[in-house]
């Protein structure tokens, strides 16, 4: 499967997962719907991505705007999930310093014409610690309890993002080994980043297609 | 060519061992951190449900020492006024029936009268203290004149559903449920404007449960719970280590279910 097909049906499942949460939009309470937010710039991201792409334009600086905002709206969304058990200070806190940390490195370390891989790093590490973190915590039963019928619909959401950032961070890591241990390898490499992002877009609508009804 | 390719795994490797260290000591902190939220929120819900239960043996305790004044009241009232008369009413009857013989008959006539109407008043007191029916004939039957006088006084339909076991539970309970039944009636009564009561009780070897709801205006259950009525009930379910849960809404009617576990029986 080439790039533009693997795009294509990344975007086709974001948009079917928008449509799931537009759905039950109005039964979503807390964390899932500040969750939302994040499925609506996420797919305004993409979808400019591979237009730009497309037409054969640089898209990276794009990639530079959309790290630190999809991040900050996924602090928000586990702010969310885990209030009352994870202060705010510390989401505010490291909201911040990700923010600074991506201007500071797009306008000194990485140029916008460049990928950031320090920032994409930055945001891989908060959000697995995230995502880690809550699969355990989200056993607990005081959060049960806080979250009722949504707990289902939170636990899928987080394993997406806890796979998606994972298998992310390894092929960030080796795939530039790997390439130049085997050049070839390219697009393999870019294949499975497309399926880990299928994955983790499958498992959002799984999420929200569980989420509790009126 | 090899040692190239060495020293660029190596330059892969340390900075990636590095950034799960990071993750590691990120999911160890934020852990240290949920454990004593966790830890905090579970100690102020123990101290939240001590005070609770403390607040409704408070109610209980006050329960019983209003009903106390009542029947000290209603003895004082009823019982030792008509006493007081009927001996009054003798002392003249003595003079009298020095001189005039003829007064003598109507005057025992009142006493008498007084004397039914201090018997009636006992027997009031008496049934409302122990019902009758409860003790002669059985839960299931002074439930069952229970539902029909608040048929009788509500207009409404009943619908009351139990199995024979309910006999052979123990006094204290039978009575306590006896009890919350009754102070659901009244509350049906009272405030719901109901015109459908159903009553559910079954018991088998491990525990019983009661289920009842009314078709009524229901009523804010924050607001109801402040009150005496509901902690009454949650305060005896509380003293057979039971559970009772309430479930209403404005408009919604009001239902409620009852668990007491049943350990020992008895033959009465």
């Amino acid at each position: 499967m080439d790039f533009k097909s693997s795009m294509l049906i990344t975007i086709l499942t974001l948009l079917a997962v928008l449509v799931v949460a537009s759905i039950r939009y109005q039964n979503l309470k807390g964390g899932l719907r500040s969750f939302i937010w994040f499925l609506c710039i996420e797919f305004a991201f993409q979808t400019i991505a591979a237009i730009l792409a497309e037409f054969g334009i640089n898209n990276l600086a794009l990639l530079h705007l959309y790290s630190p905002i999809t991040l900050l709206l996924l602090l928000s969304f586990y702010h969310a999930v885990l209030k009352g058990f994870v202060s705010k200070k510390l989401f505010v806190s490291v909201g911040t310093l990700v923010v600074l940390g991506a201007i500071t490195n797009a306008l000194f370390t990485e140029s916008i014409k460049e990928f950031n891989n320090i920032t994409l790093t930055s945001r891989s590490i908060v959000l697995l610690i995230l995502s880690l973190s809550s699969t355990i915590f989200l056993l607990e039963k005081e959060i049960q309890n806080e979250h009722g019928k949504a707990l289902t619909s939170i636990h899928w959401i987080n394993s997406g993002i806890l796979v998606y950032h994972a298998s992310s961070l390894l092929l960030l890591y080796f795939g530039k080994y790997i390439m130049h241990v085997l050049p070839e390898a390219y697009n393999v490499s870019w294949g499975l980043h497309a399926l880990f992002l299928l994955i983790m877009y499958v498992c959002f609508f799984i999420g929200l297609w569980k989420s509790p009804r009126l | 060519m090899e040692e190239s390719q060495a020293i660029d795994f190596l330059s892969t490797l340390v900075p990636f061992t590095m950034v799960v260290f990071i993750i590691a000591i990120g999911v160890i902190l934020l852990n240290q951190q949920f454990r004593k939220n966790l830890l905090k929120q579970r100690l102020e819900k123990d101290a939240l449900k001590n005070k609770y239960q403390q607040d409704i043996i408070q109610t209980s305790i006050q329960v019983q020492e209003d009903e106390r004044k009542r029947i000290a009241q209603d003895l004082h009232d009823e019982l030792g006024a008509a006493l007081s008369i009927s001996r009054m009413q003798l002392v003249q009857l003595e003079e009298k029936a020095k001189n005039e013989a003829t007064t003598f008959e109507s005057g025992l006539n009142n006493v008498r009268k007084t004397l039914e109407n201090a018997l009636k008043a006992t027997r009031r007191i008496s049934h409302e203290l122990m019902p009758v029916q409860l003790a002669e004939l059985g839960w299931i039957k002074a439930t069952q004149v229970l539902l029909e006088k608040a048929e009788e006084a509500g207009k409404l339909s009943v619908d009351f559903e139990t199995n024979g076991a309910i006999e052979s539970l123990e006094w204290p309970a039978k009575v306590a449920l006896y009890r919350v039944c009754a102070e659901l009636v009244n509350n049906t009564l009272r405030h719901a404007q109901a015109t459908h009561i159903k009553l559910k009780v079954a018991m088998n070897k491990s525990h019983l449960s009661c289920y009842y709801q009314d078709n009524g205006q229901g009523v804010d259950l924050d607001t109801a719970r402040k009150g005496v009525g509901l902690r009454s009930l949650e305060g005896r379910t509380l003293a057979l280590a039971g559970k009772i849960t309430f479930d209403s809404a404005p408009a919604k009617g009001f239902s409620m279910e009852l668990e007491i576990p049943v350990t020992q029986r008895s033959n009465d």
